[in-house]
């Protein structure tokens, strides 16, 4: 044979081998173009702009940019509305939040308080700029000043507290040695429940913190507290406050004026309060309304993870909150951009400009026409490169807004695509027994409740998410409504969720023999355990009783 | 002088070094079995037991076993049979025939390299398939180049040996130098896992360097300055092609 | 006629205080089957490896084809059949013939040289599995495989069977015939009186003699009378024509030039003599008479 040819087959199948051989996914991040978007640059719209970016940095602005920069990957944003990567300035982050947080649009996070050593790790990487690190960058208090017993102290992390101003200095002095970006003060004017350290401790740790080239932010609950904040210097306030003083609109006149900026985080307050206490959360999206018409800087912040919020996903909510507290949509993205890279001075962010991080939201839908549009993504970039969605997050469902389960007028299917089925303890060996039917456009169950199984049941079972053990986030919802009838007596709701998959979340109703409409809240369930529901379930439970029941209407709001 | 004949007569000698490499069993089982064999046991399949981690050890062994792999083509392929050639009178009647030694040299130095090479895409795609051993394409570049450079001193070191000693004498010291120096150089053990005195010894033995420059390409080295290693290596080789001219030198005096 | 190899006071010592050559000057002329002859230790495989550039020179020069031209730049001239050597066992005969044949720029065909040395039967065999006279024929065409004007073959039939060595005296008759220059060393006298033109002496590093095997065995033309007697050697050493007397046993050799005049004279004065034979020399007593300066010392 020719030995031209071997030579060349052989080095034909070397490079082809070579060329197999697998290697690492090495993402270089790629000279790129948004081409023909509406820009917000964290100050004002921009129409029909280009946007380059190169290496994990903004390169430049402008238009016809693309003639340019011939070399570069040119990503179509005709129609389409890009916004700098939002910044949640309120959040407590561990485990994979700013993963979380990044598949959400929120390229950074603003941590009011979590374990000083996770955030010395997470803080290098903000420091990638060209990284391909799919995560959100953080900026962490670490450890808050708190007094003994304090709020901040409940959490089971063991941390340092403070007792006196004279403690100040060193206490600042210690946080800023474990790394802390800002310092984060607990201050309760009138303490009922926890202790909380005095005004003129809180005066002090200000003052120091200042002296020592940090900013200080200050978590208060009520108008008076906030008062004192604001008269002891802080920088800003990390929550909106309760209260009707009529001294609010001074406060808003004098934070304008020392330019200390707030971060009302209605987010967490509406979960806590809009279904139980609606006035008191009104209250405080009015302080904020008031606030903003003084001219007052207002940072969107979440308190995600806190109950009824999530990372990433909550600022959205944050942003209408906003909105609905009488900010414009553009107020409100700069409420998630630039206002906070201004208030806590960060380097790189919150602005679509020269020399900026290339983190970047691109929306389908103008925000200004609605501020729900922020959460219509059509690409994300955390330091020029694309957010890829996680499959863990294709898997998880969420559901955010009101879902039927079943109105049961044309059969027994939900709105998710799953179907009601008998459920009752015979797999424990029990021997309840259950029966149904749809009658009359509702459902009509029927059953005896037995006596074998220690807890015993016997009723109707749905699924969330037809897949095998998938499961479906409702952290977000707040309640589950049914209309019923039947005999008279207790029956019970339950929620499985793989989060304590032997003990389903129960949830007690009354029925009589009338159609009544009944609305079971949600808020009072640990937050996490509504992370990962599998599905639900409509039972009697109690022991040997001959039941009948009828269901109609099931949603989950 | 020129360095072959012509590229038809180099063709027939290469072609005919690498069919009598290929019908010599005792050659051919240990040089391309051991390492796989090797590699197979302690790299992939007691890695899969070792669980967390395993992915570093089919990485790390890869180096080891590859240093392995080149070693045995060079040493016994090249070295050993040039002795046995030598033994036999072969190398004395090509001696006198109008063949410089450059080519009949060089067609068994590119057969000792063709062997690493097979050697090494076996253990590079039982490492990718089975081990799961991913590296960057410089990476798998790199210690394609560096093992099969890295065998040049050992071809020198047997060609030293062939030269000085009498062909089965030649192989039984080239074994001697092989195992002890594979397993010293920490190619089956990490250095780092001996006892210190031991770990002194692995400085004087080349498999150690060589291994050492491999584990830097994947970033799993000791930390020593490359300079070092490579400087060591071209001592060593300088000494073997010393020792392998004068021995070719006593050849031709006696 | 022209010379082929010229050999000039050439010295050479393995170790310093003795010197295996010494001082020898030897002019092979081409187209002419010269053959060296010599004890073990005579210098004639140190005077071969000389030749052939496997030993360096020390002292003295050789050149080929009358020019100054050393080994290296005619080799592809000169064709080498070397003493104790072998090819690779796994290498098949067809290809070392191959592989051979390329080295050279004007091999010869490969269909005559396998004719020539009748190598059909065992070209797919492997060299190590052959017999040791195929093996000697296998490296004999190597030898010849290039052409060469110049052959040179050491002891080429130690090991071959009575076939082989009629092949190998066919080729190298062959050889002759062509006008080539081969240069034989060899244990068997028999072979050299039949090849050789010129048949070359050495001892001790010299040449001891130099001449056709006829010139030589007429140098050494003499009969030897073989006889019990009571006379002394010195006495027998007188009688006419006597070169030489050897005492072997209780016999007395006594070689002449004349036998009719030297057993004529002896008769005369020896009334001991008894048990007489006389048998005529040839070429091995001849080696043997002039490489055995010892006992021609002691007979002197």
């Amino acid at each position: 044979m020719n030995i031209k040819l071997i030579v060349g087959l052989t080095f034909v199948a070397l490079i082809a081998f070579f060329a197999w051989l697998p290697t690492p996914e090495v993402k270089t991040a790629q000279l790129t173009i948004i081409a023909n978007a509406e820009v917000f640059d964290g100050q004002q719209w921009l129409i029909d702009t280009d946007v380059v970016f190169d290496k994990g940095m903004i390169i430049a602005v402008g238009k016809q940019l693309s003639q340019k920069y011939t070399s570069a990957t040119v990503v179509d944003g005709r129609d389409k509305f890009l916004i700098p990567g939002l910044i949640d300035a309120h959040t407590h982050a561990w485990g994979d939040a700013l993963a979380q947080a990044v598949q959400f649009g929120v390229t950074t996070e603003m941590d009011m308080f979590t374990k000083h050593a996770f955030a010395s790790i997470e803080r290098e990487k903000r420091q990638q700029h060209d990284q391909d690190i799919q995560q959100a960058d953080l900026f962490s208090a670490g450890t808050l000043v708190t007094s003994p017993h304090g709020h901040g102290t409940e959490y089971g992390i063991d941390i340092e507290t403070i007792t006196s101003a004279k403690q100040a200095d060193s206490f600042v002095a210690a946080r800023i040695k474990e790394g802390s970006d800002y310092i984060k003060i607990v201050y309760d004017k009138a303490p009922k429940g926890q202790s909380s350290i005095d005004y003129p401790t809180l005066e002090a740790v200000i003052k120091a913190a200042h002296q020592q080239g940090k900013l200080a932010v200050v978590h208060i609950a009520d108008d008076d507290s906030a008062l004192d904040a604001v008269h002891a210097g802080a920088d800003g306030l990390v929550h909106a406050f309760f209260g009707v003083d009529s001294g609010i609109e001074n406060l808003g006149l004098a934070m304008a004026k020392q330019q200390q900026f707030i971060i009302p985080t209605l987010s967490v307050l509406e979960s806590m309060l809009a279904a139980n206490n609606p006035a008191r959360f009104s209250q405080a999206v009015n302080n904020v309304n008031m606030l903003a018409k003084a001219s007052v800087l207002i940072l969107a912040g979440t308190d995600a993870p806190n109950p009824g919020t999530r990372h990433g996903a909550s600022l959205h909510n944050e942003l209408k909150l906003l909105v609905k507290a009488g900010l414009t949509s553009t107020q409100a993205l700069k409420a998630a951009t630039s206002n906070v890279a201004q208030a806590f001075k960060l380097p790189r962010r919150g602005y679509i400009k020269l020399a900026m991080k290339a983190d970047l939201v691109l929306l389908n839908q103008d925000p200004r026409l609605d501020i729900g549009h922020t959460s219509d993504i059509a690409i994300i970039y955390k330091n020029g490169f694309v957010i890829t969605t996680s499959s863990a997050n294709k898997l998880k469902k969420q559901l955010s807004q009101a879902t039927l389960l079943g109105d049961f007028n044309h059969g027994i299917n939900s709105s998710l695509g799953t179907t009601w089925l008998a459920t009752t303890d015979q797999r424990f060996k029990g021997n309840s027994t259950v029966d149904f039917k749809v009658v009359d456009k509702h459902i009509s169950i029927s059953g005896t409740v037995g006596n074998q199984f220690s807890y015993p049941w016997a009723g109707i079972y749905l699924s969330l998410d037809h897949r095998k053990n998938a499961s479906v986030d409702i952290s977000l919802l707040s309640t589950i409504n049914l209309r019923v009838k039947g005999n008279k007596g207790r029956f019970k709701l339950m929620l499985f969720t793989l989060q304590q998959p032997m003990r389903p979340i129960e949830i007690a109703f009354k029925v009589t023999d009338q159609w009544t409409d009944i609305t079971l809240p949600l808020q009072n369930i640990d937050h996490r355990l509504l992370l990962e529901v599998t599905g639900v379930a409509i039972v009697a439970a109690k022991p040997l009783q001959q039941f009948q029941l009828a269901v109609d209407d099931v949603w989950i709001k | 002088m020129n360095i072959i004949i012509s590229t038809a007569s180099f063709k027939q000698e290469f072609v005919l070094d690498f069919k009598m490499a290929c019908r010599e069993l005792s050659f051919i089982l240990p040089t391309l079995l051991f390492p796989v064999l090797f590699y197979v046991f302690f790299g992939l399949l007691f890695n899969d037991l070792g669980g967390a981690g395993g992915g570093q050890s089919a990485t790390y062994l890869l180096v080891s076993y590859g240093v392995f792999g080149v070693m045995s083509p060079a040493l016994f392929g090249f070295g050993a049979s040039v002795a046995a050639e030598r033994d036999k009178g072969w190398l004395a009647i090509k001696q006198v025939a109008p063949v410089p030694a450059s080519q009949f040299i060089l067609a068994k130095l590119l057969n000792s390299l063709l062997f690493s090479l097979i050697i090494m895409v076996v253990l590079f795609m039982l490492a990718t398939v089975f081990g799961g051993v991913v590296l960057t394409l410089i990476q798998w570049l790199s210690l394609a180049a560096l093992l099969l450079m890295g065998s040049l001193p050992f071809c020198a070191l047997g060609l030293a040996v062939g030269f000085w000693v009498k062909g089965n004498a030649a192989v039984a010291i080239l074994n001697v130098i092989f195992l002890p120096s594979a397993f010293l150089s920490g190619l089956a053990i990490p250095v780092f896992m001996f006892p210190a005195w031991l770990q002194q010894l692995a400085y004087l033995l080349p498999p150690f360097h060589l291994s050492q420059i491999g584990l830097k390409i994947i970033e799993m080295d000791l930390g020593q300055s490359l300079l070092g290693h490579v400087v060591m290596l071209v001592i060593f080789s300088t000494i073997f092609v010393g020792c392998a001219v004068k021995g070719y030198q006593r050849m031709q005096s006696h | 006629m022209t010379n082929a190899i010229v050999v000039d006071s050439l010295s050479f010592n393995y170790t310093a205080h003795k010197n295996v050559l010494e001082q020898l000057s030897l002019t092979v002329k081409a187209a002419q089957t010269t053959c060296l002859l010599g004890s073990n230790g005579a210098g004639k495989t140190t005077l071969i490896n000389l030749m052939l550039g496997r030993l360096k020179q020390q002292e003295g020069t050789i050149s080929f084809f009358c020019s100054s031209q050393g080994i290296e730049l005619i080799k592809e001239r000169i064709g080498v059949m070397m003493q104790d050597s072998s090819a690779p066992e796994r290498a098949k005969v067809i290809e070392l013939l191959t592989l051979f044949r390329s080295y050279y720029p004007q091999p010869l065909e490969l269909e005559a040289l396998i004719d020539q040395l009748q190598l059909d039967d065992i070209l797919q065999q492997r060299f190590g599995q052959l017999s040791g006279g195929q093996k000697q024929l296998v490296l004999l065409a190597l030898a010849i495989c290039g052409n060469p004007d110049i052959l040179f073959l050491d002891e080429p039939s130690v090991g071959m069977d009575v076939q082989a060595r009629r092949t190998l005296w066919q080729v190298i008759g062959q050889y002759q015939a062509l006008g080539k220059t081969i240069i034989l060393t060899t244990h068997y006298l028999e072979e050299a009186d039949a090849l050789a033109d010129r048949i070359v002496v050495l001892q001790d590093g010299a040449i001891a003699a130099d001449g056709t095997p006829s010139e030589l065995k007429a140098a050494f033309s003499h009969k030897i009378i073989k006889a019990k007697t009571t006379k002394s050697s010195l006495w027998l050493n007188q009688l006419p024509d006597v070169q030489q007397v050897l005492e072997v046993g209780n016999y007395m050799e006594v070689m002449s030039c004349n036998v009719a005049s030297t057993l004529k004279s002896w008769l005369a004065q020896d009334s001991s003599l008894d048990d007489i034979s006389v048998n005529s020399s040839d070429l091995e007593q001849a080696f043997l008479q002039v490489t055995q300066p010892a006992t021609l010392e002691q007979a002197s």
